[in-house]
């Protein structure tokens, strides 16, 4: 119970640190209305020209929504604590603290996230009400799958970025590859549905992690449908649960050869 | 003037010393730029797959032409006056004072202080897309030219009048980090995709529409007014803010800035 | 004609007032409230050619202020003010030609790359041509003993051999006048008294004046013949530096550590305080009527002395000193 409850302290501490930054968090908010307004127009225009794959205007307005928040609230440091602490070596004292590490990171992120949510989450439901009016395919049921997902994408992604975070070990420069993930998050789920890939590449998105982060979510919320979300979920959880293990052995086996071989 | 050119060769090159001293973090850099435009295409790939011809009055060439203009005219500025976006700092720290004690231009000296390694990336992805998509066409390549040119102008002005804010308000890298956000997105997309009162603002405030979309339309249908209009646009722009910039100078060599340190 | 000279120098700083609170930065916006602010009151003071100067006062005592005027960095509210006959807010250009600065902590170095670059971009900024550029270059690595490092990029260097290279770079263009704001703060006693020796030999064979501020009583000891004490925007005192040396500069603190108890010390000319149950005393010594060397030899005489330190007291000391007997008289 005891080795529990100091996550759960973490996460508090984080939250409170983070409510500290209100500046920060203001100016957040105008780069994501106007992310917002910008695809929208964007959105607009497309759809102008004729109808996409699936999604009618209002859903792909809310759909962005939903991928932004997501990539915003999400949005916490946790990749660049991890490869400086690497980088520098203060990684090792690590070993001597009573947390675990990687769980520590975690409690550390979910503290900021869930301020974020709270806050981006009114903001998101503020924009799309007064932009496209209300979402008409969502409903009440929809909600606990929803969250679900949610916190499956944040776990995902939070692992990812400390796999990347942690191969400083012995990449010289990962910087590289956390552009590359970025990007291919970007590519494959947050600017658009993975429905509106070339079917082959739309396959190939499926198969890969990438889209379980912002397409996912966003989907469910879009377009509930029972069977296809619990489908979405399992797969969510499935490289969830990869992630963290591989995570979590990566680490141990950096910290081995840290013992070892002496920073 | 001699001097200054003299000066300008010098930053560069000092510049561009600086940045290879680390040269892994260099190319990677460089890297993540061209990445990371490459998102922006694959995204207008994507749906010009979808819905084919135009969007917004612009086909997928027209789309890589802009891209192509605001890609290389964002990296030319920033190449060479990335010092702009620090001007900020600059002000709010005191450290002005060092470009104050020298016996030059003192907008120059700030201007060209420093690069930025990025835009070394974003410099050349616009000439990647122009080789790929216009290597044989002379015109293209012109007005590419001409729009990488105005647009490197005109951004540096735009960071340059936002930062100034910071001589009258403290801290405004706020407005810096806006105009920026602001002049990439209306440079990026087909200018349509705006309200007619948001595209009054990329010809006037926010001048993205000389910078990138004026180049195109000059070189799909070009007409002597529409290039001596931008050109002048362009002109009168930059020394506003030049004018702006000495104006809240002004207010800092009166000491106003420096009481935040007291 | 005198190299600095400004009379009545006043300088008011326009301040911002904002309270507390969203409510109030909003308000902020529509209706600034100012205050004024006194930095400099006041100030007549007229360097020559050739001087030293030593420039003293605690933090925010208007030094900096003092100094950014007459560099042209900041305007002056009130008063007159010319530097080797230039007038700072209309001629800063031309002025700084003939000026170069250290400013404490800002440097004018390429932190990346070898200090022989930025000396390059300081001779096109300085209007050096490159055939005078190589010979100073030359001249001052031979000075200051840059060769070695004068390749290696600067954040690879000790920290006295950056701050040689920074007063070297400050030279390149052979100022009339020299500003020096903290110049050996952060050093050690070795590099400190080298920077010192290399000033002095400046001043000696260029004739160039030399302005310094600095919290290190020995380097005014030094360096300067002439002190000017500023407080509160107002010159408090502007004396030779020998006079400052007996009246203030002079005193040294002796800590004295013994390996038996010592409980009654008398050494005359000294100021005792024991300390410790006699296993540690405090000599308050003023060389000038006392010479430290005559304290050494009484203290070693003693046969218990297991460990001595001497040191200046803390500018901070002097100050008030100063202040607690302008005020008496």
């Amino acid at each position: 119970m005891r080795k529990t409850r100091k996550y759960a302290v973490i996460a508090r501490v984080s939250f409170s640190n983070a409510l500290a930054y209100r500046v920060s968090l203001l100016s957040r908010f105008c780069f994501y209305t106007l992310f917002i307004m910008i695809f929208m127009s964007l959105w607009r225009a497309i759809y102008r020209e004729g109808s996409v794959h699936g999604y009618d205007y209002t859903q792909i307005v809310w759909y962005l929504i939903m991928t932004e928040f997501v990539g915003f609230a999400c949005g916490t440091g946790v990749f660049n604590n991890m490869n400086d602490e690497v980088k520098s070596g203060s990684i090792a004292y690590q070993l001597c603290r009573p947390t675990h590490y990687v769980l520590y990171q975690l409690a550390n992120s979910a503290g900021q996230i869930l301020l974020n949510m709270m806050c981006f989450g009114l903001l998101a439901a503020v924009l799309g009400l007064v932009l496209v009016g209300p979402l008409m395919t969502f409903t009440v049921a929809g909600l606990p799958p929803l969250l679900l997902s949610l916190l499956f994408s944040f776990l995902l992604n939070h692992f990812f970025l400390m796999l990347i975070g942690l191969s400083a070990f012995v990449l010289e420069d990962n910087f590289a590859l956390f552009l590359i993930y970025q990007k291919l998050n970007f590519m494959l789920g947050m600017f658009l549905p993975v429905e509106f890939l070339p079917p082959w590449l739309g396959q190939i998105a499926e198969n890969l992690p990438f889209s379980y982060i912002y397409w996912a979510p966003a989907k469910i919320f879009v377009r509930f449908s029972p069977d296809t979300c619990w489908e979405l979920i399992t797969r969510q959880g499935a490289w969830t649960m990869a992630a963290a293990l591989l995570a979590f052995l990566t680490y141990r086996i950096c910290m081995n050869r840290l013992q070892i071989n002496g920073g | 003037m001699c001097k200054h050119i003299k000066i300008f060769k010098c930053y560069f090159k000092l510049n561009l010393a600086s940045a290879l001293e680390y040269r892994a973090s260099f190319f990677t850099q460089a890297f993540g730029m061209a990445l990371s435009n490459s998102s922006f295409i694959f995204f207008w790939w994507v749906a010009f797959g979808q819905i084919g011809g135009t969007i917004a009055g612009y086909s997928f060439r027209d789309v890589l032409y802009i891209w192509a203009i605001a890609s290389s005219g964002f990296g030319a500025a920033h190449i060479l006056f990335a010092n702009v976006t620090t001007l900020t700092k600059l002000i709010v720290t005191g450290e002005l004072d060092t470009y104050l004690l020298q016996p030059c231009n003192v907008l120059m000296n700030i201007l060209c202080a420093k690069t930025s390694l990025p835009a070394y990336g974003d410099f050349l992805y616009g000439f990647v897309i122009m080789f790929i998509f216009y290597s044989g066409n002379p015109m293209a390549w012109m007005w590419f030219l001409w729009g990488v040119l105005l647009c490197g102008l005109l951004i540096t002005a735009v960071n340059l009048a936002a930062h100034t804010f910071s001589f009258y308000w403290g801290e405004a890298s706020l407005i810096g980090q806006l105009a920026t956000e602001f002049m990439i997105n209306f440079s990026i997309y087909p200018e349509k995709i705006y309200a007619p009162a948001v595209r009054a603002i990329m010809y006037s405030l926010i001048p993205a529409g000389i910078a990138v979309h004026v180049p195109l339309r000059l070189f799909t249908r070009f007409s002597w007014g529409t290039a001596l209009c931008a050109l002048g646009g362009a002109i009168l722009y930059g020394a506003a803010c030049g004018f702006f910039f000495y104006k809240g100078l002004k207010r800092y060599e009166s000491g106003n800035a420096i009481v935040t340190r007291l | 004609m005198p190299v600095i000279q400004t009379r009545s120098l006043t300088k008011v700083y326009r301040t911002r007032v904002k309270k507390e609170g969203l409510g109030a930065s909003f308000r902020a916006l529509f209706h600034a409230e100012w205050k004024a602010i006194q930095a400099v009151t006041d100030i007549s003071l007229q360097v020559e050619a050739g001087e030293i100067v030593a420039f003293i006062g605690p933090n925010g005592a208007g030094k900096s202020t003092f100094i950014k005027m007459l560099c042209g960095i900041l305007h002056p509210t009130g008063g007159e003010l010319s530097v080797l006959g230039f007038s700072p807010v209309k001629e800063r250009r031309n002025l700084a030609l003939r000026i170069g600065t250290v400013f404490g902590q800002k440097s004018q170095l390429w932190l990346h790359l070898p200090a022989l670059d930025s000396f390059t971009l300081l001779a096109a900024i300085y209007e050096i041509s490159d055939s005078e550029r190589r010979r100073r270059v030359a001249e001052l690595s031979e000075l200051f003993e840059l060769k070695d490092f004068l390749q290696t990029p600067v954040r690879k260097l000790s920290l006295g051999q950056r701050i040689r290279c920074e007063v070297a770079a400050s030279l390149l263009h052979n100022p009339e006048l020299l500003f020096l704001d903290e110049p050996t703060i952060g050093l050690d006693v070795v590099v400190k008294q080298a920077i010192r020796e290399l000033i002095l030999r400046r001043n000696k064979e260029w004739g160039t004046t030399v302005f310094l501020t600095s919290h290190d009583p020995s380097d005014i000891e030094q360096l300067c013949r002439r002190a000017v004490v500023i407080d509160r925007g107002v010159i408090v005192l502007d004396t030779q530096v020998d006079k400052l040396k007996s009246d203030y500069l002079g005193e040294k603190r002796v800590e004295v550590r013994f390996t038996s108890p010592q409980p009654f010390l008398h050494i005359p000319g000294a100021e005792v305080t024991v300390e410790g149950g006699g296993l540690k005393a405090v000599l308050t010594v003023n060389t000038s009527s006392c010479p430290i060397g005559d304290i050494m030899g009484r203290l070693s005489a003693m046969g218990n002395v297991s460990d001595i330190t001497i040191n200046n007291p803390p500018m901070e000391e002097i100050i008030a000193g100063i202040f607690k007997r302008e005020a008496a008289s």
